[in-house]
C-alpha cells in the first residue's frame, strides 16, 4: 500500500515536471530541428528524465536541455537532419521578401558568422539569446564549467562582432555579398 | 559605422532565433503532449537507489592520446608522515576515482583512506595517497576552485621526473592570474628554489617526502606567465642536483594544438568502464580530406561523415564498443582520389593507460 502511494506520487511529481518544462524543451528543439524531430525530441528527453527522476536537479531546465542537445546530437549523428548553410539562408530568403533590405541582409550575415563558429561557442551564445538561460544554467546544459562557458561566449562574441563590423565596413562600401564569398572560399 | 554596430552581439543572435523570440506556451498541456507522457509512464518505471548508478553513469569525454592521460612519475616509500592531516572526502573521492571505469589488472590503487595534506601554500593545499606497489597520487586543492583533479604517478616514471610540476590553472587565465605550482622533488635534495627570468630567485620549502607547493609571489606573476620560471634542486653542498621549467603561460586558443593535428581524435567513454569507446569525435584538419574511416582492429572498417568544418562526431554500434578496448583502431583520412593523407590511432582509455 505504502509502494502504490510512493508510486503515484512519483507519477504525479513527474507530471508536473514534464508539464512545467515540456514547453521550454520543445522550443529547444524546435530551434534546432523540424517539428516532427522536435516531438521526438522531446519525447526522447523526458523518456531519460523518467529513468533518472532521482537525477533530475531542483532547476530543471537546464539538466533536461542539456539531455535534450545530447539527443539532438545523437539523431544528428548521420549529418543528415542537419539543415545545410544554404537551405538556411534559402529558408531565409522564403520568409523575407524584402531580403535586399539592410537588416534581412546583417541577418544573413549573423547567420553566416554563426555558423562559421566552432559548435560549442555557437551553442553557447544561442543558448543565451534564444533560451535566455544564465551563464551558469548554459553552462549545465553544455556540460562545463561556468568559467569555460565564459570563455566560449567572450571568444564568440568577439569574434561575431569582427564578422559582423567587417560586413557592415563592406556593405558601407557598396560590395553586398563580398564577404560571403570569401566565407565560401575559405570553407573550401 | 552605423547604429548598428552599437547593437550587442548577443541581441543580434537573439534575432535570428528561428521561432523569432517567441516561446512555445500551451504545447505541453495538448494531446500531442499527453500522449507523449503517457507513453512514458507506461513504458518503465523510473530506476532508483542503487541501480541508478549503472543507467546514470555521466559520459565524459576523454582525449583519447596518450599524453592526455597525464600519468607522471613515481616513488616508492611514502609513508604518513607529513603534515599530517587527514584529506577530506572530496580529495580521498577523487584520488580513488582514478580508478574507476578502469579494470582490475590496470589500476592503481591508491591508498585513499590513508591520504594526508602533504603540502600546503597560502591558498592551496596538496593532499596525497600511496600508491600499492609504489609510487603516489596526489591532488591540489585551491581555496577559490576546491580539487584540481588528481595527478597520478606510477613508480617506474619517477627516474625520468626528478622534479614534477603541476600548475592548475583556470580558465580565462590572464597575466595577472595567481601561479600555483606543486608536486614533487624526486630526487634527494637539500634545498629547493624557484628562479625567474630577472634572475631572482625564492626557496620553495620541501616537506619530509619531497611534496612542495608554492605561489609565485604577486610581483614575479606577470614574469611568471610571460618568460615561464625554473624550479631548481640542489644538494647539502649547493651542487645543482635536477631543473624543471615552468613553460610559460600559453595565453592562445586552447584548441589551436587540436586544430594543428592532421586528426585530432577524442574518445567518449563513462566512468564505470574505461575499456569500452562508446563514441568518437574530432576533426579532421590535413587540407584536402574528402573522406574519413574507422578502421577497427580486425580490419573491418566503417565511413564516418566529416562535416564542413571538418569536425566530426561518431557512436559505436553497441556491438562494438569493446572493439578498442585492448587493440587500437586507425582513423584515416582519404583525399578526392582516394589516396591516404593521414591517420591516427584510436583506443580506449585503458589501452592508453596501459601503455603509460
Amino acid at each position: 500500500m505504502k509502494e502504490r502511494r510512493v508510486h503515484d506520487e512519483r507519477r504525479m511529481r513527474f507530471e508536473g515536471l514534464f508539464r512545467s518544462h515540456a514547453d521550454a524543451v520543445r522550443g529547444y528543439a524546435l530551434r534546432r530541428t523540424d517539428p516532427d524531430d522536435a516531438d521526438d525530441v522531446v519525447a526522447e528527453t523526458f523518456l531519460i528524465a523518467w529513468r533518472r527522476f532521482d537525477d533530475v536537479p531542483a532547476n530543471a531546465t537546464p539538466w533536461l536541455l542539456g539531455v535534450a542537445r545530447r539527443v539532438l546530437s545523437n539523431r544528428r549523428r548521420s549529418d543528415r537532419r542537419v539543415i545545410s548553410l544554404s537551405n538556411r539562408l534559402a529558408d531565409r530568403e522564403r520568409r523575407k521578401p524584402d531580403a535586399a533590405t539592410d537588416d534581412s541582409d546583417l541577418l544573413s550575415t549573423i547567420e553566416v558568422a554563426l555558423d562559421r563558429l566552432p559548435e560549442k561557442e555557437r551553442e553557447a551564445l544561442r543558448l543565451l539569446a534564444w533560451e535566455g538561460l544564465s551563464t551558469g544554467e548554459a553552462a549545465v546544459v553544455l556540460g562545463c564549467t561556468r568559467a569555460t562557458l565564459a570563455v566560449r561566449v567572450h571568444r564568440a562574441r568577439r569574434r561575431l562582432t569582427d564578422i559582423i563590423e567587417g560586413h557592415l565596413a563592406g556593405a558601407d562600401a557598396s560590395e553586398p555579398g563580398s564577404w560571403q564569398t570569401s566565407a565560401r572560399a575559405e570553407e573550401r | 559605422m552605423t547604429d548598428r554596430s552599437k547593437t550587442t552581439s548577443l541581441e543580434l543572435v537573439r534575432r535570428t532565433d528561428p521561432l523569432g523570440g517567441s516561446s512555445i506556451v500551451g504545447w505541453s498541456v495538448s494531446p500531442e503532449a499527453d500522449a507523449i507522457l503517457g507513453r512514458i509512464l507506461d513504458s518503465v518505471e523510473p530506476v532508483s537507489g542503487a541501480s541508478r548508478q549503472r543507467v546514470g553513469s555521466r559520459v565524459v569525454r576523454v582525449v583519447a592520446i596518450a599524453a592526455a592521460l597525464v600519468l607522471a612519475a613515481a616513488l616508492g616509500a611514502v609513508a604518513g608522515e607529513l603534515v599530517g592531516a587527514p584529506a577530506p572526502t572530496s580529495v580521498k573521492r577523487d584520488l580513488a576515482g582514478v580508478d574507476q571505469g578502469m579494470p582490475a589488472d590496470l589500476r592503481l590503487n591508491p591508498d585513499v583512506e590513508s591520504a594526508v595534506l602533504a603540502a600546503s601554500s597560502q591558498n592551496a593545499r596538496l593532499y596525497y595517497a600511496a600508491l600499492d606497489g609504489g609510487g603516489y597520487c596526489f591532488e591540489i586543492v585551491t581555496a577559490t576552485e576546491g580539487g584540481r583533479g588528481a595527478v597520478c604517478t606510477p613508480a617506474a616514471d619517477v627516474r625520468a621526473q626528478p622534479i614534477e610540476i603541476t600548475m592548475p590553472f583556470t580558465d580565462p587565465v590572464t597575466q595577472r592570474s595567481p601561479i600555483e605550482v606543486g608536486g614533487r622533488v624526486n630526487v634527494a635534495a637539500a634545498s629547493f628554489e624557484a628562479r625567474f627570468a630577472d634572475g631572482l630567485t625564492a626557496p620553495i620549502e620541501l616537506s619530509a617526502n619531497g611534496f612542495y607547493l608554492y605561489e609565485v609571489p604577486r610581483a614575479q606573476v606577470e614574469s611568471a606567465h610571460i618568460d615561464g620560471f625554473d624550479l631548481i634542486a640542489y644538494d647539502a653542498a649547493g651542487a645543482s642536483l635536477a631543473t624543471a621549467t615552468a613553460p610559460p603561460t600559453d595565453f592562445s586558443d586552447p584548441g589551436a594544438m587540436d586544430r594543428a593535428m592532421p586528426i585530432f581524435v577524442s574518445t567518449i567513454s563513462t566512468h564505470e568502464d574505461f575499456t569500452k569507446v562508446i563514441g568518437i569525435e574530432g576533426s579532421v584538419n590535413v587540407d584536402g580530406a574528402r573522406r574519413l574511416e574507422l578502421r577497427y582492429p580486425d580490419g573491418s572498417t566503417v565511413r564516418i561523415p566529416i562535416r564542413s568544418d571538418g569536425s566530426n562526431h561518431y557512436h559505436l554500434p553497441i556491438g562494438r564498443v569493446d572493439d578498442l578496448a585492448s587493440l587500437p583502431g586507425e582513423l584515416i583520412a582519404y583525399d578526392s582520389h582516394g589516396k591516404e593523407i593521414a591517420r591516427a590511432p584510436v583506443a580506449s582509455v585503458a589501452y592508453w593507460h596501459a601503455r603509460g
